[in-house]
Parts: C-alpha cells; sequence; structure tokens
C-alpha cells in the first residue's frame, strides 16, 4: 500500500493521518483496518492519534470583544481613496500606475509592517499629482532665465553706452539695443541655428533653393548672406568689440535655453498644456 | 467514532453578497463579516496570542478585504479572507520580530482571552482532565514551526477543508497533509509526557463506536 505524500513525515503516521481523515483509497483503508486489527503498538498509535486530533477540535473557541463589521464612514474612506486613484489615471494624462493590490500598511495596529512578498501597499493617497524630476526644475530654470536676461541687457546697455556715444541717450539705448540685438542676431548665419532660425530667413530659402543641386546658386546666395553679415558686422565694427559681440550671443543663448527649458518643466508639472 | 473530512462551505450565498458588496452595499459586506468574524479572530487570536492585537490584525483584514474585494475571483471567500487575516498577522510577528519582542516565545496568552462556553458531556474528572491537556496543548501549538501550527490550527482547530488550508496558505495539497501530519505527530509526542494523557485516551476510546475510525 503506497500514499503520495510529499515532506518527510513519518510515513506510517502519515497513513493514520489519512485514516483518520478518511483521506484513503477504499483498498487502502481496508488494508490498514486490517492491520489495526491485529497490530496492538500500531492501534495504541492511532488511538493517540485520535485523541490528540478531538483534543484539538475541542479547544475552546475564542470569543472577541466588538464586531468587525464596517461603519459607513470606513466604508466610505475606502471607496473615496478607490476613486481618487481612479481620478487621478483620467484627470493627469500621463498614466500613473498604482497597481491596487491587498494593503498591509496597518490602519487601526501601531505596529508597522513591511509587506510580504506579492502583496505591495497601495500607498495612502498623500499626493495627487506626482512630481517628475523635470517638473521640479521650473526654478531653475525661471532662474537661469532671469539672470541670462538680466546679463545680456546689460552687457547691451554697456555696448551701446561705450560704443556709439553720439547717438546714444540712454532712454534710447534700450530701444536700439532691441534692434541692435536682432541685427546683431542676423551675422547668425555664420553659426549652426542660422538655418533653422526664421528672422534670419535669407540662408533657408537659398538652401532650399539649392536643393535640386544647383551648387552655384547656393554658393551664391551664400556669399551674399555672409557677405551682409560682414556687412552689417561692419556697420557695428566701430561701436562693438568681438568679445562683447560673443558675450551678447553666448547671453542670448542662455536665455533662449532658459526659456526653452522652463517651457518643457512647466509642461511636465501639468500647467501648461502638451500639444497634441 | 464516526469522522468525516470536513468539506468547503457552501459559495453561492457569498458570492451573492460579495458582489453587492462591489457594488457599494456595505451592509451586504457586513453580513460577511459577521458571518466569519469569530473564525477570523480564532485564526489571528492563536497566531499571534494576544487578544488586542488580534483585534486589531482581524478589523485591518476586514477593511483591506473590503478595498480588495474586485481581487476576490469565487470559491471559499472564508479561505480568501483567512488568507488575509494570516498575511497580516505574520506582518505583524515579523514586526515584532525586528524590534526584538519576545511574542513568539511567549507561550501564554498575554492577557486572558475571552472563551465561549461549551457544552461537555464528560463527566467532571473527565473534563477536568480534558481542560489540563487542553491548555497544555494551546501552549504547545505555539511552538510548532510556524507551516505546521498554521496547517494543524485550520484543519483541526478549526475545521477547514484541506482545499480550503491550501489557498490560504498558498501551498499544494499534498503539502498540506503532509505538514498537518507532521504537527499532529508533534503534538502527541508532546502529550505523551503527560501521565493524564494516557487516561484520556483510554477513555476516548471507550466512548468512541469503533476504534479504528469509519469512512
Amino acid at each position: 500500500m503506497t500514499v503520495q505524500y510529499r515532506g518527510d513525515a513519518d510515513p506510517t503516521d502519515e497513513m493514520l493521518s489519512a485514516y483518520l481523515d478518511g483521506d484513503l483509497s477504499a483498498t487502502e483503508h481496508e488494508t490498514l483496518r486490517a492491520a489495526l486489527e491485529t497490530d496492538a503498538a500500531l492501534r495504541e498509535r492511532y488511538h493517540e492519534l485520535a485523541a490528540t486530533v478531538s483534543l484539538l477540535r475541542d479547544l475552546p473557541v475564542p470569543v472577541p470583544r466588538r464586531s468587525f463589521t464596517l461603519t459607513a464612514e470606513q466604508a466610505r474612506e475606502v471607496r473615496t481613496a478607490n476613486g481618487i486613484a481612479v481620478r487621478q489615471l483620467i484627470d493627469d494624462g500621463p498614466p500613473v500606475v498604482r497597481p491596487f493590490t491587498t494593503p498591509t500598511v496597518p490602519l487601526t495596529a501601531p505596529a508597522t509592517a513591511t509587506s510580504l512578498s506579492g502583496q505591495s501597499p497601495p500607498a495612502n493617497v498623500t499626493s495627487l499629482r506626482p512630481q517628475s524630476p523635470v517638473a521640479r526644475l521650473v526654478p531653475l530654470f525661471g532662474a537661469w532665465s532671469a539672470v541670462a536676461a538680466v546679463l545680456l541687457f546689460a552687457v547691451l546697455t554697456m555696448d551701446f553706452a561705450g560704443g556709439g556715444g553720439d547717438r546714444a541717450a540712454a532712454p534710447q539705448t534700450a530701444g536700439r539695443a532691441a534692434e541692435e540685438s536682432v541685427t546683431s542676431l542676423t551675422p547668425a548665419p555664420t553659426f549652426a541655428i542660422a538655418p533653422t532660425a526664421n528672422p534670419a530667413g535669407a540662408p533657408a530659402p537659398a538652401i532650399a533653393r539649392s536643393m535640386p543641386g544647383d551648387t552655384t546658386t547656393a554658393a551664391q546666395a551664400t556669399a551674399a548672406t555672409t557677405s551682409s553679415a560682414p556687412g552689417t558686422s561692419d556697420a557695428n565694427a566701430e561701436d562693438t568689440n568681438p568679445l562683447v559681440r560673443v558675450a551678447e550671443i553666448a547671453l542670448a543663448l542662455l536665455l533662449l535655453t532658459g526659456i526653452a527649458g522652463l517651457i518643457v518643466a512647466l509642461r511636465a508639472r501639468g500647467q501648461v498644456p502638451s500639444p497634441g | 467514532m464516526s469522522w468525516r473530512r470536513p468539506i468547503m462551505p457552501e459559495p453561492t450565498d457569498d458570492e451573492t453578497l460579495v458582489r453587492h458588496a462591489r457594488e457599494g452595499d456595505v451592509e451586504a459586506y457586513n453580513v460577511l463579516v459577521r458571518t466569519y468574524e469569530r473564525q477570523a479572530y480564532a485564526v489571528a487570536l492563536r497566531l499571534l496570542r494576544r487578544p488586542d492585537q488580534a483585534e486589531d490584525a482581524t478589523q485591518d483584514a476586514f477593511i483591506q478585504a473590503y478595498r480588495a474585494l474586485d481581487t476576490f475571483r469565487g470559491g471559499s471567500f472564508r479561505a480568501w479572507l483567512v488568507r488575509i487575516v494570516t498575511n497580516r498577522c505574520y506582518d505583524m510577528l515579523r514586526a515584532a520580530q525586528r524590534r526584538a519582542a519576545d511574542s513568539l516565545d511567549n507561550q501564554e496568552f498575554e492577557t486572558t482571552p475571552q472563551w465561549s462556553s461549551i457544552a461537555s458531556h464528560d463527566d467532571p474528572v473527565q473534563q477536568a482532565t480534558r481542560a489540563e491537556l487542553s491548555g497544555m496543548l494551546e501552549r504547545v501549538l505555539a511552538t510548532l514551526p510556524e507551516e505546521q501550527r498554521i496547517v494543524v490550527l485550520l484543519c483541526d482547530v478549526e475545521g477547514y477543508a484541506y482545499e480550503e488550508v491550501a489557498t490560504i496558505t498558498g501551498v499544494a495539497l499534498g503539502t498540506v497533509k503532509s505538514r498537518l501530519s507532521r504537527a499532529r505527530s508533534a503534538l502527541r509526542e508532546r502529550l505523551r509526557a503527560q501521565e493524564q494523557f494516557a487516561d484520556y485516551v483510554r477513555s476516548f476510546t471507550a466512548s468512541t463506536d469503533e476504534g479504528w475510525g469509519s469512512r
């Protein structure tokens, strides 16, 4: 007679245990019953096992001091927590993956516990808007843009206050600085941003026209553009130190970068709607 | 003595109640709570051995179960619920272990639980013997390895079917039976050391219809 059980339990006890529970096949049961009739030691072992189980079954039943029914308030809290999690998925756009598994965080007991494998706490919903790392950069980009703007303004002011003495009245330098800042940007065709910057419209069409392969035209167009750049810069050459010019351009770039970063960070925070 | 293996309870009514509870009917859920709260508490108490902690664990488990009703896929609601209860208890025991509390070595109940009165047909002597042996059994139960303790607690003390215990503990049916057998053997060995046990076995055997057990 073989009974399949796992583990290293005593096989005789395992059979007696199964016999006690009526968990043997008819054949196995009959075989063991016959053995019990003839083997006194086996019989004694069985009786002791049965008596043990009888004591276990008759252990007193503990009575809790209270009922554990849910109050309307508790039920509402649970449903509200569920509702918040659902709303979060709808309103915030980017999906928030918050698995709703059986929680293990204690609600009443002071004992804290880590979760058993397979069960993670749903986490108290303390923040409805998770802050991505990019969103936290809003102040940084804001400060960056502000500093770049101030420095650029200062340099431009210095530029025209120091360079064009006979045409610079203080109130006018701001306006001039604005105009000059546009023209000072146009030499940019020599820099990488030129083809993409719309104000420098000339190089782009030139390049577009050159696509069919008319390199001479492109060369002439580019030459014309670049010749205009020195021309523009020549107009300012007497007024502006090249180093200052570089500073102006660098600060302008920093300002643009800062503004771009600010927009990205504000979008990540959710305060500026993303396109599409 | 006729002995029948416990069978799983009929799930139909419980599943109906769960369905209503999912739709927001708190009273339907509370019917389930009232049906199973004593069983849940009994398991928690014998695992934690502290009535106040057992009450906390039971309350937590019922709230967790309400929150996770969508994960109940049918079958024995009792088993699904008690799984949550035992997991909660294990969490608390492990937390206590990390704090170097002595709860694991404490074989007595910290405070005396309230027991229901059980009508006994024994004569007074046998009743006294049984009470003494039961007290000893309770202490020995607490010293069993965790995997054996939970199985014998659920199968023999609480009367769950093997299949339910497999669900609750997350192990195979054969493993449940094996652990149960080992637990029973270990408890029997401890009881053998008690002089009253031999007398009890004699009177117990004499009071059963048939010495070999029947199907």
